[in-house]
């Protein structure tokens, strides 16, 4: 457990239940009595969570940091999945996660053009299988949406 | 005139269109379990326009096996992706995906499998002998009954998950406040929706599950390389040691399986609240809780039994007043509609034997798709050891198709990408996040039934006998989790 990370999500919270508690206060009665009562004890909780948070910190020492290994990795992985969703958002589940999937696959996983090939393929008719038998609305994406193509 | 009912029903189910309906059923809902974001509801929505003309047996015996099936594959995904195939396989991951990461995956899949067919045969058996009797207990609850209840889970889950009881607490209020998010339910006001129209409806289960449990296990199964973390298992013994296990955890199938049927009828909790429930029970029980979350069979058995016993808890309100124990029932309304009879009473006088029926198709449906659980795991569990880079993309790709499918609309994929990444820090900081989902769950239902209260008695409502019980409990397991763990011992 990173201190660092728990006095962030500390942060995080005490915002998050500031900023619920700012809003709702002009609201009407009815609508803010669950929000500001939930955001009270939640702010509450939270301080008293990071000022404890402190006294341990201080008295048992130093953070235990990641190493910039790890760092990089974590941020890698986190880059590969921002790629397949800004893919996604973009040309859309038909044609976007196929070609997310050709890109990863080659790139990171590495495999051969002829795996490369089924897999995106696999990846292409399932997608395919369930819009036409499902009816399922999947998203066509940004780029196919709204930049003319003909 | 019970006893003939009984044996018409008996005799319907067992006739050639019924049996098929289950297998139909059965296969659909094995698939729509594998599947993460295919979840019984869709099921069975999906279904509906086919059971028209169909006789009401067959009908109910395809719907019924949809979702006896569901709560039973659905186990497979929380075990080898972190991703619960169903909403109701959400507390499954907790010890499953551990075990299938420890080498463990086949003896966790049989015992999930047999507990979940204890687990659904005790709530048709809850079902068939209860259904008469239960009424005046569902109408004890009332809306103050049910918001303290309601605080009460969400309290013991905050309490009992991680080793910093203030850090649970603080993710389940998160939960609360989230819930929150949309119009309010008694004005109408959008609150904290930032002008989006999307947020009207609330922040959407399914993409938050996706995005919170399986974008962290994308990250770590990136850095770890591959699911489990050793090479190789030999299934034969895996498959009797989860039958051992199971028989072994006798008593805690049985409890979990009464609160699933308890958490189905009182409408509003749920499969997937149940599940939770029961796990925090197995956990609260436990002599050795610092093996939960870690891989520990029990924390596997609890929920499981507890999510398929669900389903016949479900129906007793359904059955018996015609009020839905929760969304997939919901749905199962509108199927006795198409087919002309009115849920309700009537279920217990004119069409007794139908509702017998439902019974017995629930008990062989969770048999069936049990047996085929079991026989298609050790091909499944062989899942844990693909390489991480070919399984990465096939889990990223049920995460966005699960969370678009069920909530459509590009602000589903921010919203998935931003909670896979709060799950990470999370996840990285030690901080549980299961009382984060079970806030944001029950939340909204909390606020309802908090508003009834206070409407109705004020402050008051605290003072009832059951809120006031249940005040004493919370108040009790609040005291006990915050002493030191020293003088717990």
């Amino acid at each position: 457990m990173s201190p660092n990370m728990d006095r962030f999500l500390y942060g995080l919270m005490m915002i998050s239940f500031a900023g619920a508690l700012w809003m709702g206060w002009d609201w009407p009665t009815d609508a803010r009595i669950f929000p500001v009562l939930v955001g009270s004890a939640g702010l509450i909780l939270a301080i008293c969570g990071s000022f404890l948070q402190f006294a341990k910190n201080t008295s048992k020492g130093l953070d235990r940091a990641s190493t910039d290994s790890t760092i990089k990795n974590e941020l890698r992985a986190f880059g590969w999945i921002g790629f397949f969703f800004l893919a996604v958002a973009l040309f859309g589940f038909q044609w976007g996660l196929p070609a997310a999937v050709f890109v990863y696959l080659t790139l990171e996983a590495r495999l051969k053009f002829l795996s490369d090939f089924i897999f995106t393929s696999a990846c292409w008719i399932f997608l395919y299988a369930m819009r036409v038998t499902l009816h399922l609305p999947l998203y066509d994406g940004y780029a196919f949406m709204h930049i003319p193509f003909q | 005139m019970i006893w003939d009912a009984l044996w018409q029903g008996l005799a319907v189910t067992f006739s050639l269109p019924a049996l098929g309906g289950m297998a139909i059923g059965v296969f659909i809902g094995t698939v729509f379990g594998a599947v993460p974001g295919l979840t019984s509801t869709l099921g069975i929505a999906l279904l509906l326009p086919f059971i028209w003309g169909l006789a009401p047996v067959t009908a109910f015996a395809i719907l019924l096996s949809v979702v006896a099936s569901v709560h039973t594959s659905n186990t497979f995904p929380a075990f080898f992706f972190n991703v619960p195939g169903s909403p109701s396989a959400a507390a499954t991951i907790l010890d499953g995906y551990p075990m299938a990461r420890n080498g463990e995956a086949a003896a966790g899949l049989t015992a999930a499998f047999l507990v979940s067919a204890v687990g659904g045969v005790v709530g048709a058996a809850v079902l068939l002998v209860l259904l008469p009797v239960l009424q005046p207990l569902v109408l004890m609850f009332a809306s103050p009954e049910r918001f303290m209840l309601v605080l009460l889970g969400i309290m013991m889950i905050s309490l009992l998950s991680g080793d910093e009881p203030i850090k649970g607490l603080l993710a389940g209020l998160w939960g609360l406040l989230l819930g929150t998010v949309g119009q309010d339910p008694q004005l109408g006001i959008p609150r904290y929706t930032f002008g989006e129209e999307y947020f009207l409806e609330g922040i959407l289960l399914v993409p938050v599950v996706m995005g919170f449990f399986a974008l962290p296990e994308v990250v770590s199964l990136a850095l770890r390389g591959r699911i489990a973390e050793q090479p190789s298992v030999d299934m034969g013994p895996g498959f009797f040691a989860g039958v051992v296990a199971s028989f072994r955890h006798w008593a805690l199938v049985l409890r979990s399986s009464i609160i699933g049927v308890i958490g189905g009828a009182i409408p509003g909790i749920g499969g997937t609240a149940a599940a939770f429930y029961a796990y925090g029970f197995a956990l609260r029980g436990a002599k050795d809780k610092e093996r939960f979350g870690k891989g520990d069979i029990r924390g596997v058995i609890a929920p499981e039994s507890a999510n398929n016993a669900s389903a016949g808890g479900e129906l007793i309100p359904t059955l018996a007043f015609g009020v839905p124990g929760g969304a997939t029932t919901a749905i199962l309304l509108s199927a006795f509609l198409i087919l002309g009879i009115t849920p309700g009473p009537s279920m217990l006088h004119e069409h007794l034997w139908l509702s017998f029926s439902m019974v017995f198709v629930l008990v062989l449906s969770n048999l069936l798709a049990t047996a085929v659980c079991i026989a298609i795991t050790p091909w499944a569990a062989r899942v844990a050891w693909v390489r991480g880079t070919l399984l990465i993309p096939a889990i990223i790709l049920f995460v966005l198709f699960g969370a678009y499918t069920r909530a459509p609309h590009p602000w589903t994929l921010l919203v998935t990408f931003l909670f896979g990444a709060l799950g990470y820090l999370m996840m990285r900081g030690g901080w549980p996040r299961v009382p984060l989902m079970l806030g944001l769950i029950l939340g909204p239902l909390a606020e309802n039934f908090f508003f009834i209260s206070m409407t109705s008695y004020g402050v008051r409502f605290l003072l009832r006998p059951i809120p006031l019980t249940l005040l004493l409990v919370m108040a009790v397991v609040f005291y006990v989790s915050l002493r030191p763990r020293g003088s717990q011992r």
